[in-house]
């Protein structure tokens, strides 16, 4: 109980600091959102209307005043840009991150686990050398760049889909996953390359301990020493870099979703900044910041777990 | 299971590196898409055509609502869906839409339109005169308070009968009829449904727009030109990303796509082609006109005579561009003043002469701030800032975002040079209104009285030709005193399906589908 109130408080505060930082920076910055909404054509007249719509000639406490206290009552003001409720528009694309995260997720998980393993247990140098620079590799490509190859490859060369068109799920889920998969690989595969760097070493460290020598003496194999020791704890870092990870995709595969068009929220919040849209970006800088909160408080549960040594109150 | 796995990782490795070379061979392989999607439709059904386009714009409409408008970016694909009583046609003239005809009174002072007949909404109504003035009241600002158009401030409006509308001016503005190319809209309407599911009288009615997604139009089947427009679907998509746009091209599923590259061109394949020409844009590269040095007329006539503009051309724009020696474009053919794109021809000698006379001997450091979102102005910086070495002159080059540039550069005036196109307006005061002293978008920082007087008094001038000749005379001064450097005009390139016929280049932002039909 005591641990609840302590993380609630902390978000708060957490989200009240994030929220202000967003509104200061977007202070400091140069960019106008009413002159990168009307462009160069607008009359004076046009701009002073669109600024008093807004209230971008209130001073910037007070705008920031007006904001939390809509927010608290759950509005999060209307987007300067695309004139629609702020929720609207990020619970439109919530939908179809929400699902590339899933896809993508299970990929790494599905790949990078059985790979690690089966890379520590015929450890030797060649492998080695082998899986470090497969894994460098699969880190270092810039993950618009493996997009823009997939695109031409799978899309142009291979027909398997085309670019530029989006197909809901709603629409077709079939064909809908389709036009997840890809965009869902390109974001796999350089967190596939991380996760098998961690998991890796963990497990060979583990491997070498004392107590794999007494489970092998107990008669354990290997499958047994590996699935109920040896995994259990080399897990632990691991969870923390796939907290990290589920944050970053929910909040937004930013490149990724900008090359395979997919209209989600990494698209709009480059589409935000860019257009210097106040109210969306807050928004969604709120939305992310929520996330990353609550996937830190469920990396938290599930340490404790996998290692019930772990005491929840003590984290 | 663990096998497959590992199979399955081998492969994704594979991939990677498999798709390294992946480039320069995709470029060779035909996209046999829209041939495959041919096949399929003759095997069904031999007649059909394709009664759908999807076409490629870089930006969201900034309102729906067309007298809350004001980004050109709408504007392109709003002209479909939108009359006025006149509306431009392809070489830029103004002919009679929502109006059937119009007259002007000798003094210049009083424009009457008669109704066109029969002419409808696209929610089946028949537009009445009442609709015609509610309109432009709209517009001037009698209805709402965030629409106020500083275009109609002395004009009375008033309802003669119900097939006559008559404007009344004050005095005589030579440009006024341009402003009634704004969109009439029906008087009945909330006022947020003009926003949210706008009604107008053109080819095209509106279906819906989501955001940073697309805006889709379907043909209206009771325009007032008969048989058009052709193609039924229009889908305009929305792609911030120019690489995505031409991928989605070649892969057929965009039909059309204004504003390729130059670079691009050896890109499409025989199912495409392209149509080229000018677009009565102004590339320049704005010195600002009250900072140190440029303020001094000799240096930047120096700067001038410096830049190669044939090199820019033909590095920049791969020779696809028209040369200008002031600030208006050959596509506006009447008011264009010959000869003048010439007098800065490249001479290094004589710049230096120049920058000694006005003490810059030594040269001088000095910034271009350009957008950052137009690699073709940023190329083109590029290109200037090593040809202006040859004198000296140290260009560093700042590449900024869009919207800090509106601020900085075109609302604030603080910078030294800057490079932009400025788009093509039909009417000639437009266009030249820029370096008027008082003009609150002069970010030249240009001022120069004699030219004010020619502005000014071809503003009221009711003589077609003795205006063109005001103008033609305020091209002179800029081309004098080159408060920028007149670039070119870049060909306007826009990639078609190989199928896709009847297009037309306006000398305006816009894009006419209403021409266009499938082959």
């Amino acid at each position: 109980m005591r641990y609840l109130i302590k993380k609630t408080g902390s978000a708060i505060i957490t989200l009240v600091i994030v929220s202000f930082m967003t509104f200061g920076i977007f202070e400091l910055i140069p960019g106008d959102p009413v002159t990168a909404k009307l462009g160069i054509e607008a009359d004076q007249e046009q701009i002073e209307a669109l600024i008093q719509e807004h209230g971008l000639d209130k001073p910037f406490i007070v705008r920031y005043k007006n904001w939390v206290i809509s927010a608290i009552k759950g509005d999060l003001g209307m987007s300067l840009r695309f004139d629609e409720p702020v929720t609207k528009l990020i619970k439109d694309r919530v939908k179809v991150t929400a699902m590339l995260t899933i896809l993508s997720l299970s990929m790494t998980i599905m790949i990078a686990v059985p790979l690690s393993i089966f890379i520590a247990k015929y450890n030797n140098k060649l492998i080695g050398i082998l899986t470090s620079i497969a894994t460098q590799v699969g880190m270092a490509v810039p993950s618009f760049w493996v997009g823009i190859m997939m695109t031409y490859f799978f899309g142009l060369t291979l027909r398997l889909f085309i670019p530029g068109r989006y197909v809901s799920v709603d629409d077709n889920f079939t064909e809908g996953m389709l036009y997840l998969f890809f965009p869902a690989v390109a974001i796999a595969i350089p967190k596939i390359a991380t996760v098998i760097r961690y998991l890796r070493n963990a497990i060979v460290e583990q491997l070498e301990a004392n107590y794999v020598r007494t489970a092998y003496a107990k008669g354990f194999v290997f499958k047994g020493v590996m699935y109920r020791h040896v995994l259990r704890n080399a897990l632990i870092p691991v969870i923390t870099i796939m907290g990290m990870m589920i944050a970053d995709v929910l909040g937004g595969s930013l490149i990724i979703e900008q090359v395979f068009t997919i209209p989600g929220i990494g698209r709009l919040l480059v589409m935000a900044i860019n257009n210097r849209d106040y109210f969306l970006v807050q928004g969604m800088v709120l939305y992310i910041a929520t996330i990353i909160i609550g996937i830190n408080f469920l990396v938290d549960l599930i340490y404790h777990w996998i290692d019930p040594r772990i005491k929840i109150e003590t984290l | 299971m663990k096998r497959s796995l590992i199979a399955l990782g081998l492969t994704l490795v594979t991939m990677l590196v498999f798709t390294g070379c992946g480039p320069s061979e995709a470029n060779k392989v035909q996209p046999p898409e829209t041939k495959l999607a041919e096949e399929k439709v003759q095997e069904e059904a031999p007649v059909q055509v394709q009664d759908h386009i999807v076409v490629a714009v870089p930006q969201d409409p900034d309102y729906l609502d067309p007298h809350l408008a004001a980004a050109s970016g709408t504007d392109e694909m709003m002209f479909n869906v939108f009359e006025g009583l006149v509306k431009s046609d392809s070489e830029g003239k103004l002919i009679p839409a929502v109006s059937s005809e119009y007259k002007v009174s000798e003094e210049g002072l009083k424009y009457t339109f008669t109704l066109r007949e029969g002419i409808k909404f696209h929610n089946g109504k028949e537009v009445t005169i009442e609709d015609v003035a509610y309109s432009y009241k709209r517009i001037k600002g009698d209805v709402r308070e965030d629409i106020v158009s500083a275009a109609f401030e002395n004009v009375e409006i008033d309802v003669i009968d119900d097939k006559t509308i008559e404007f009344t001016l004050k005095e005589v503005n030579s440009g006024f009829i341009i402003n009634l190319t704004k969109a009439v809209i029906p008087s009945d309407m909330g006022e947020e449904e003009h926003n949210k599911h706008p009604i107008g009288t053109g080819p095209y009615k509106f279906v819906e727009y989501i955001p940073s997604q697309k805006v889709v139009l379907e043909k209206f089947d009771a325009y007032w030109i008969e048989g058009v427009p052709k193609i039924k679907n229009v889908e305009f998509r929305i792609f911030a990303d120019n690489s995505t746009a031409l991928m989605s091209l070649l892969a057929g599923e965009v039909d059309m796509y204004p504003r390729l590259g130059t670079e691009n061109i050896e890109m499409l394949t025989d199912d495409f082609y392209y149509i080229q020409g000018k677009q009565n844009m102004v590339q320049l590269m704005s010195m600002n006109n009250k900072v140190k040095p440029l303020n001094d007329v000799n240096v930047r006539k120096a700067i001038n005579y410096a830049i190669d503009v044939d090199m820019i051309i033909k590095a920049v724009a791969d020779g696809k561009g028209t040369k200008l020696g002031s600030n208006m474009s050959p596509a506006m053919a009447y008011y264009y003043q010959e000869g003048l794109e010439n007098t800065y021809n490249i001479d290094i000698e004589k710049a230096k002469a120049l920058l000694k006379a006005a003490g810059y001997e030594n040269g001088f450091d000095i910034t271009i701030k350009v957008p950052s979102n137009y690699e073709f102005h940023v190329n083109t910086a590029e290109v200037i800032a090593e040809q202006l070495k040859a004198v000296n002159i140290n260009v560093t080059i700042e590449a900024i975002e869009w919207s800090v540039w509106l601020e900085e550069v075109y609302a604030g005036r603080d910078y030294e040079m800057t490079i932009i196109g400025l788009t093509g307006k039909l009417d000639p005061h437009n266009i030249l209104v820029r370096y008027e002293s008082q003009y609150d978008r002069n970010f030249m920082n240009y001022s120069n009285e004699a030219y004010d007087k020619l502005i000014a008094e071809a503003l009221t001038e009711t003589d077609e030709d003795k205006r063109a000749f005001l103008y033609k005379e305020a091209q002179k001064i800029l081309t004098e005193e080159v408060p920028a450097v007149y670039i070119m005009d870049p060909d306007f390139i826009v990639a078609l399906k190989h199928n896709l016929k009847g297009y037309k280049l306006y000398p305006i932002y816009v894009q006419d589908l209403s021409n266009l039909y499938f082959e």
